[in-house]
């Protein structure tokens, strides 16, 4: 008798995996954070070390006042209460790093050494297991069929029927389930390595990680029908930082319609709004106790109506029509706000229409999707680092067969538009190490076993080149009466690139085959990746 | 950047082009292993997966020594594996002038040269002519004709064409000469006697003592340590210091065992080397898979065999010989357990050499990844490969982990004042027990090519 090979232990391959997540991280973190090196203001990371100093130095009431302890015009708090909570907890365990001096009260500004540094990186590594590896983990468990072609779907309706099945098709379906597990795995590596989160976490250094994998459980727990649990995660989410909001208006549609939907009354009308409340005033305890005044003054620091409608270049929608019509300056801030929110509003509504419509879990990935760039694109004082809120949705749709390539196309020039952000400290080793393993692994795991066409790969291929090429933009002036000029032409391929993604993917959503809306709604069995090598 | 006498110069693009210029070497490196993979196919399938690319790209020891202590090996691995993937296809000019070049790159290739000479000059200068006339009417790849090859030569007898030999060898000196000639000439003409006298200096320094001065894990390690270890047993006193303080240092005495001269050094080596000379003879033609798995084998046993009894050697030479060795490690289970330890072993033995905080932390977390990796990837090739590495071999690898931790525990404690340099002392004792016991299986395998030992039942 001939010994079969044995596969190794699937946990072997998790474990393996985690530790690859973790070294990478650190790697990527041994680059400059936000701010390194250059006083007066610094950076993000020094705002974040701030934050942790002021939360666990001074009392609750304190916090997003100003007063001559906590001087808000340096990196004063503007995230809501999670955040605050979190770096209290945080400033409690780092002060016990150099005998208190890390965190001391203000002569702890601008306090940089290499131990501190990988310390901090470290906190950041730590949430990132905690919480986004265990979310995209649960993500890769659910398979969907979201091609337009039905491919296994007729043939596992046909196995149910059968019941009873021999010992060789039980052998047959446990290899086939262990082979589906080690394509599981492979794709949650990649969804791991996700540039734009890479960058802007570990190495420009922020906490999002918490926020975006709060947001996957709320996502996930939906899919699996725990709606309280889901919507709790999402408060959460929210509370974390309030750019999540970006996702509100699909989340609201989705928990309306499945709950009318599924006739759970019940949960719709006792549970939720129960929920909101506990969240609600648990987050916002401390403020409501004090006055309504500090209440006040924490959504004002939340929500600032008196900025800008942009502030630095980015493939904003608003920015980039600035040679044509200056909204920036041209306009009073009421018209430009007024103008921003109908724009958002107006490229929002035909995907969540079609949500509410039709329902569906795919339709409601693809809404999260459609919104959340439709805000970048259009919604007021946007960040270049929210494009990370559409490219977390992105990767959720790295594991569909069909539309893979495109969310590869869509992340990688997410990436490629941190370009800017990442040069300016000075950590463009980081840049080119993230964008370079990230298409790597794509390339070997996915390239040749995703059915697209030649034409579609030249065009990425292409496409990808134009960008690459566009990076010298950054560099050098053009002309001297127009020095920025070259990032504004970077921003505008970035953005036009950006756009494309939008009409692409409404076009996906609108055509999304009746079949699967009359059947499940997508728990089915796929074979994706014949090959698995 | 290139100013003379700018001593610690740093800056940003300086950085930046230096990590950048280490990272494309990683290219040819690639390039390199697919061409060996074309042509290491045996008739029954593929030898090398792509598992076992990430063995040598990534290996931690290549990445220790390459990206992080910062030196360019991986430009020199691929032209080294160029030149044996051109041994293998029995184009032996080129493989003899791409190992001249990679040689006057760096000489400690030199470890290799009794492998290239032996092989050369069996398979091409005294090659039996009817391979000449087989070869040139088959696919160069080997496939399919080892039959053939094994019937034509157990029936031809060796016949030596005296003139074809003569032509042959006037080639290969032709070639190693004009390599040489190219390498030195600008500092020959210079004034031949003294500019050869400083660069052999330079190159083989005599004088820096017989062990580097983080000791390299090798047989004179545990040589030291048992000199120290019994002197204070036996109660000798004497002049060795300076061993101890881990300082490179002119000749040193040994008290209790005998003192070693750079000459005992050398006589020890070529000993070891002497079964290579034997296997390399009796190999038949590249045709056949065995043939090339013998030479790749053989060229990793004459580094690990210099590594061991070499004077002054560095630990980053462990590299020479771990580096081959992945190149057979889906071959057989005997080549995927010693790869694996080897490569292990030798990342561990090169950690004193990154000893700041950050470096610290991504040594380890590298280290762990690679060594899960690789046990995973072996495990999914080979049969049992979890049984065939023994208990006390397993044991050995796990308790590196407490031992490490002990380590970083003691050079916070009171006592590192007083015995500075016994971590390093205990990690090159270690790791030297571990290569050693590499040293021994890859000796015996070697010699089990022309020796049949009877009584193991097991492929040693």
């Amino acid at each position: 008798m001939i010994e079969k090979l044995k596969p190794p232990k699937w946990y072997l391959g998790v474990i393996i995996s985690i530790l690859v997540g973790i070294t990478l991280r650190i790697c990527l973190g041994t680059n400059p954070y936000s701010g390194e090196s250059s006083p007066p203001l610094y950076g993000d990371y020094e705002a974040q070390r701030h934050w942790m100093e002021i939360t666990s130095n001074l009392p609750v009431s304190e916090w997003y006042q100003n007063s001559t302890s906590n001087d808000l015009l340096y990196w004063g708090l503007d995230y809501p209460p999670l955040t605050a909570y979190h770096s209290f907890i945080m400033g409690k365990i780092f002060s016990i790093v150099d005998d208190g001096d890390f965190m001391r009260l203000y002569t702890s500004r601008g306090y940089e050494t290499e131990f501190t540094k990988m310390v901090m990186r470290a906190s950041v590594i730590v949430s990132d297991l905690l919480l986004l590896f265990p979310s995209l983990y649960l993500v890769t468990k659910i398979d969907f069929t979201h091609s337009t072609e039905n491919d296994n779907f007729q043939e596992d309706v046909n196995q149910k029927k059968k019941g009873k099945k021999n010992e060789k098709e039980k052998e047959k379906e446990k290899n086939k389930l262990h082979k589906n597990k080690q394509k599981n795995i492979l794709i949650w590596n990649l969804m791991l390595l996700q540039p734009s989160l890479l960058l802007i976490d570990h190495v420009h250094f922020q906490y999002n990680s918490i926020g975006l994998s709060l947001i996957i459980f709320a996502y996930y727990l939906a899919c699996q029908d725990k709606w309280s649990i889901s919507l709790v995660c999402f408060y959460l989410g929210c509370f974390y930082k309030q750019m999540n909001l970006y996702y509100a208006i699909p989340f609201a549609i989705y928990y309306l319609t499945q709950l009318i939907k599924k006739k759970k009354y019940r949960v719709l009308f006792l549970s939720f709004p129960f929920i909101s409340i506990c969240c609600i005033s648990i987050t916002f305890l401390p403020w409501l106790l004090t006055s309504a005044d500090s209440l006040k003054q924490v959504i004002n620091r939340i929500f600032p109506f008196e900025r800008l409608i942009y502030e630095d270049k980015l493939a904003n929608f608003w920015c980039l029509i600035s040679p044509i019509i200056d909204f920036r300056n041209d306009f009073s801030i009421q018209i430009t706000k007024l103008f921003s929110l109908l724009a958002t509003l107006l490229f929002s509504a035909p995907s969540n229409y079609n949500l509410a419509r039709h329902g569906g879990q795919l339709r409601f990935k693809f809404a999260l999707l459609n919104t959340s760039l439709a805000f970048f694109l259009f919604s007021f004082q946007v960040h270049e680092k929210s494009i990370l809120i559409p490219a977390m949705i992105a990767t959720l749709f790295i594991q569909d067969k069909e539309l893979s390539i495109y969310s590869f196309w869509f992340i990688l020039t997410s990436a490629f538009s941190l370009f800017p952000l990442i040069q300016r400290e000075h950590s463009e080793l980081a840049y080119i190490s993230a964008v370079g393993i990230f298409a790597t692994a794509y390339w070997l795991i996915a390239w040749n076993q995703i059915k697209i066409t030649n034409l579609t790969k030249k065009l990425l291929l292409v496409n990808s080149l134009i960008i690459i090429l566009a990076h010298g933009l950054i560099y050098i002036q053009i002309t001297p009466n127009y020095p920025d000029i070259g990032e504004l032409i970077f921003h505008s391929i970035i953005g036009l690139n950006f756009g494309l993604v939008y009409i692409f993917f409404s076009y996906k959503q609108f055509t999304i085959s009746s079949n699967l809306i009359k059947n499940n709604e997508g728990s089915e069995n796929t074979d994706y990746f014949k090959k698995l090598k | 950047m290139l100013v003379l006498g700018n001593h610690d110069y740093v800056s940003t693009g300086t950085i930046i082009f230096q990590r950048l210029s280490v990272l494309l070497m990683d290219i040819p490196l690639y390039l390199s292993i697919i061409h060996l993979k074309r042509y290491l196919n045996g008739k029954y399938g593929q030898i090398f997966t792509r598992g076992d690319m990430a063995l040598i790209l990534l290996n931690p020891g290549l990445i220790l020594v390459d990206n992080m202590h910062f030196q360019y090996n991986s430009l020199m691995f691929s032209i080294l594996i160029f030149s044996i993937s051109f041994a293998i296809r029995k184009k032996y000019l080129i493989s003899l002038f791409l190992f001249c070049v990679v040689l006057n790159l760096k000489h400690i290739y030199l470890y290799y040269g009794i492998c290239f000479a032996f092989y050369i000059l069996k398979n091409y200068v005294f090659d039996n002519a009817i391979h000449f006339l087989q070869d040139r009417n088959k696919d160069e790849r080997g496939q399919a004709e080892e039959e053939i090859s094994l019937i034509l030569e157990s029936r031809v007898p060796q016949v030596f064409q005296w003139n074809l030999i003569f032509i042959r060898i006037f080639k290969l000196i032709m070639i190693t000469l004009s390599v040489f000639f190219i390498s030195f000439y600008p500092f020959l003409r210079n004034g031949f006697q003294t500019q050869l006298k400083a660069i052999f200096s330079r190159l083989f320094p005599f004088g820096r003592g017989l062990t580097h001065s983080y000791w390299a894990p090798n047989y004179w390690a545990i040589h030291n340590f048992l000199d120290k270890v019994l002197q204070i047993l036996l109660g000798r006193t004497g002049n060795t210091g300076f061993k101890t303080r881990g300082v490179v240092g002119d000749l040193d005495m040994h008290i209790v065992l005998p003192t070693i001269t750079p000459l005992t050094t050398a006589v020890i080596t070529l000993l070891t080397l002497i079964p290579l000379i034997k296997v390399l003879i009796d190999t038949k033609s590249p045709n056949f898979l065995q043939t090339k798995i013998t030479f790749i084998e053989s060229i990793s046993y004459a580094a690990l065999s210099s590594f061991m009894f070499g004077w002054h050697v560095h630990e980053k030479a462990i590299l020479m010989a771990s580096i081959p060795l992945c190149l057979l490690a889906s071959h057989s289970t005997f080549h995927a357990k010693i790869s694996f330890f080897l490569n292990i072993i030798g990342a561990f033995s090169l950690f004193p050499l990154l000893f700041t905080f950050t470096e610290n932390v991504i040594k380890v977390c590298m280290l762990l990844t690679f060594a899960l990796f690789s046990y995973r990837h072996m495990k999914s090739l080979h049969l049992n490969f979890s049984s065939y590495i023994l208990w006390y071999e397993k044991l050995y690898l796990i308790l590196l982990i407490p031992f490490y931790i002990a380590i970083i525990l003691f050079r916070n404690s009171p006592i590192y004042e007083k015995l500075p340099f016994f971590p390093l002392l205990f990690i090159s004792v270690y790791s030297a027990a571990g290569v050693g016991y590499v040293w021994l299986s890859l000796f015996f395998k070697i010699v089990s090519h022309f020796i049949n030992f009877d009584s193991s039942k097991k492929d040693k």
